[in-house]
């Protein structure tokens, strides 16, 4: 079973964002990125189906933009995890992209492999944006399941079986092979490389693809492609100091209710 | 839980990812490399050397737990790298404005910089950040051949009779009961023909080296200081260049130290105050004085109106030339801080890390050489610290700290009379552990900050768990923790009656020490997740569980997984 998975590195969650004087992007010297987590969520659940069918190969693929710091770094993690082969797209012309030109040049190179399951994250945790993934579907005409937290892989039906958290229950999804999955947590517990994992993973050569490799048209992808402009990030209001409400339990109790309902406006 | 345990065998395995051990491993690929060269080019007859090398570090990456001030000394680091400018040395910005400053309650004097002996003139210095000269660092080591092992933290010292065969790493994937998660998996054994420890001051394992082997046999105990410093970005006016050091006001008479403030590009600031870890007084709290100090009019000027960005708490050692081990075993070696290697008046340590680990690497290229690791052999180690620098300064300065237990301005003569001439006692003693030096409340020595506590205003002024969030500190919550109160009944019936409160709860600079409940249902909790793993708790926890070998209450172990995430510091 052929199974590829799309990871994109990102600042890591604690990280404390400032600006850039411009208010168009957020300040990255300095910040230690990580491979996202839920990408993370993908990278493990191939490694458990091809651990549990006991055949198959791995494939890690990412995209190298303004927006990450070091993708080869984050390739390597996940072939110190145990995949078993990493791509890394990059090209100039890749710069300045949304997450449709991203969708594209992603799409582009999965044309070029072959594959039984897709895997992304559901969203990246840097823009949030959670639409790259099932784009790729779309590009590549196959079924995608989003947001999914428990999956089972039925090798004989060629099918696969997703769970998806929905509001009071659980949703049960059956897609045909080939098919596209975004991740939730709660999908698995990822694993931490081991040693020999990142010895190994420190020898191995990347694979990098370009814009040639992949032919694609240069003015499709990068800014010249993109759909979307961003206009201006802002920072979220400060939090305002919190407040003790002093007195006996009982008395207190009685004031907090008072507030939240008079002053916050919430009950 | 042995029995799946895999093994790692490499040559060299450094054990921390700080200045002493980066230096040692890039000077030790640079010996080797010269080494090959002339192997190739027929000018010798020994074998050609392809050692592996290891490096484990507890951090998300090596500079994700450094700190220090940091006005950096390039002494070591032009003999180890010459043309390092033209390597992407990460500092720009030299010390162009040094003093030293006096603090009254409101005021401040200058104190002359004649004062201050030539060699200690900080001109030829440089401010930066720890964190990136260690990225550095690492970037260069990796380049050459080095493996590097992030997020791995070491737990044990494995030994093979008396000789240290490497170390164990920590379990990663255990739930809070110490139970394994799906995702456990166990250490590593790795394996090394010489491990080197650098872990910084009070290293989990490098203490466990140090008891183990009795090097502090007839030498002084280790003396620690707690640094804390937070970087303050102001809106505008920001002093690149400025290195001021302060002593006097917000410490008491009997607290050893001072206060510093950097300014550094981009309209930031280092602001940090270093205080003497043999305080007496229960209640002293480091993060409070220094946001007393920064409360002060002469820092005012500087930081008003800004913000804080970024905390961070280290501890220092400070013993200096009399509590330095012996830095060798039979297949071991302590540099840098986890040696005792650091400067007390000329405040700087990081140049004698890096001198330590070139000296290391030394030691061991010609240990490899001769395919020989015994401790006699390693033994040539400390004979290179003697006869450099480090030692040399080490000596001279040896009286310095000990002159300011007669109080501060006898301290400022003396200790300054020693600093110049050498002067003063040749052999160690008159020092006790700083644990040691806690007095009950009712008898300490307090300055008038009880009576003066500050003010937080949510700006410039921040609370201890405001700065801990600075700290980018993260553990993850259901981890066992790695912080234990071995009694911990002694602490509300022994300690607290003791000391008339819970020192921990002050001395601790995250907030990881706190007392709950009241009366007889009261306790000592440990949030383990704040903690940003700077020792002071196992420094100045003052409760002896075992008399006779003192063993402290607190037990403070590296976790696995975990720990501050620095940002510039």
């Amino acid at each position: 079973m052929k199974l590829i998975v799309c990871i994109k590195q990102v600042p890591a969650t604690e990280s404390k964002l400032a600006m850039t004087r411009d208010g168009t992007d957020i300040e990255r010297a300095g910040l230690t990125f990580v491979v996202n987590p839920y990408d993370e969520f993908a990278v493990e659940e191939a490694l458990q189906i091809r651990e549990r069918l006991g055949s198959g190969d791995v494939t890690v693929l990412s995209l190298r933009s303004h927006a990450v710091q070091n993708p080869e770094q984050a390739l390597r993690t996940c072939l110190a995890m145990g995949a078993d082969r990493a791509i890394l797209l990059s090209d100039p012309a890749f710069d300045g992209g949304d997450n449709y030109t991203t969708a594209l040049v992603l799409a582009a190179a999965l044309r070029r492999l072959s594959f039984d399951l897709l895997l992304f994250g559901k969203q990246a945790v840097d823009d949030d944006d959670g639409a790259v993934g099932i784009q790729v579907a779309e590009l590549l005409g196959i079924p995608h399941v989003a947001v999914v937290n428990k999956l089972e892989v039925d090798r004989q039906n060629k099918t696969v079986v997703a769970h998806r958290q929905i509001e009071g229950g659980i949703e049960v999804v059956e897609a045909p092979l080939p098919a596209l999955i975004t991740c939730q947590k709660g999908l698995n517990e990822p694993r931490y490389p081991s040693l020999p994992g990142i010895m190994n993973a420190k020898q191995r050569l990347l694979e990098v693809w370009n814009r040639e490799t992949i032919e694609i048209a240069s003015e499709a992808v990068g800014s010249g492609g993109a759909e979307l402009k961003l206009v201006r990030l802002e920072p979220p209001p400060p939090r305002p100091i919190g407040r003790i409400i002093p007195d006996d339990a009982a008395a207190a109790v009685q004031e907090l209710v008072r507030l939240l309902h008079e002053e916050a406006k919430v009950i | 839980m042995g029995e799946d345990r895999q093994i790692l065998a490499v040559d060299i395995l450094f054990v921390g990812g700080g200045p002493a051990n980066l230096s040692a491993a890039l000077r030790l690929t640079q010996l080797i490399a010269s080494h090959n060269e002339q192997v190739s080019a027929g000018n010798t007859s020994s074998p050609p050397l392809e050692p592996r090398i290891a490096l484990i570090e507890k951090g998300h990456d090596v500079g994700a737990h450094a700190i220090s001030g940091a006005i950096f000394d390039p002494i070591a680091l032009e003999e180890l790298l010459p043309d390092y400018r033209d390597r992407g040395f990460p500092f720009s910005l030299h010390v162009t404005q040094q003093s030293l400053q006096y603090l009254t309650t409101d005021g401040n004097v200058r104190l002359p910089n004649v004062l201050i002996p030539p060699s200690y003139r900080q001109d030829r210095c440089y401010i930066g950040s720890l964190q990136k000269l260690n990225l550095w660092l690492a970037e260069l080591v990796e380049a050459a051949g080095l493996y590097l092992f992030h997020e791995t933290c070491g737990v044990k010292i494995l030994y093979d009779g008396a000789r240290v065969r490497g170390v164990l790493t920590g379990d990663k994937g255990l739930d809070g009961d110490g139970g394994r998660k799906a995702n456990y998996q166990p250490g590593t054994n790795i394996h090394a023909k010489i491990t080197v420890f650098g872990e910084g001051p009070y290293g989990t394992l490098a203490e466990d080296l140090i008891h183990q082997f009795k090097l502090r046999e007839s030498r002084n105990p280790q003396s620690y200081a707690l640094g804390v410093k937070e970087v303050i970005r102001v809106k505008s006016g920001g002093s690149p260049g400025l290195a001021v050091h302060t002593i006097g006001y917000p410490l008491g008479p009997r607290v050893f130290g001072g206060g510093f403030c950097y300014g550094l590009d981009d309209n930031l600031f280092a602001v940090g105050i270093v205080c003497a870890l043999d305080w007496d007084d229960p209640q002293m709290d480091a993060q409070v004085q220094l946001q007393r100090l920064k409360k002060h009019p002469f820092i005012q000027r500087f930081i008003k109106g800004g913000e804080v960005i970024a905390y961070g708490a280290k501890t220092l050692p400070e013993g200096g030339y009399f509590a330095v081990p012996r830095p060798y075993v039979d297949g071991a070696l302590l540099v840098g801080d986890s040696a005792g290697l650091l400067n007390v008046p000329y405040l700087k340590g990081i140049h004698y890390a890096m001198k330590s680990g070139i000296l290391a690497a030394e030691t061991m290229f010609d240990a490899l050489l001769r395919n020989d690791c015994s401790a006699s052999e390693l033994s040539s180690y400390e004979a290179r610290l003697a006869s450099s620098y480090v030692m040399q300064d080490l000596y001279q300065v040896r009286n310095f700290r000990r002159a300011f237990a007669y109080g501060r301005l006898p301290g400022l003569l003396l200790g300054g009379l020693t600093m110049w001439t050498g002067l003063g006692p040749a052999k160690p003693g008159g020092v006790r552990e700083d644990f040691r030096h806690l007095r009950p409340l009712e008898q300490a020595v307090r300055g008038r900050w009880v009576e003066d506590p500050a003010q937080y205003d949510a700006g410039v002024l921040v609370d201890k768990l405001t700065d801990v969030y600075h700290s980018g500190t993260q553990h993850r919550e259901d981890q066992p923790s790695h912080i234990r109160i071995l009694d911990p009944a002694r602490c509300v019936t022994d300690c607290i009656p003791r000391f008339g409160d819970a020192p921990c709860t002050h001395f601790c600079p995250a907030k990881v020490y706190e007392l709950v409940g009241e009366g007889a249902t009261s306790r000592i909790q440990i949030n383990f997740a704040n903690c940003v793993h700077c020792k002071t708790c196992v420094i100045k926890d003052p409760v002896d569980v075992i008399s006779g070998d003192h063993i402290q209450n607190i037990a403070w172990r590296a976790p696995a997984e975990g720990g501050p995430r620095y940002q510039g510091l």
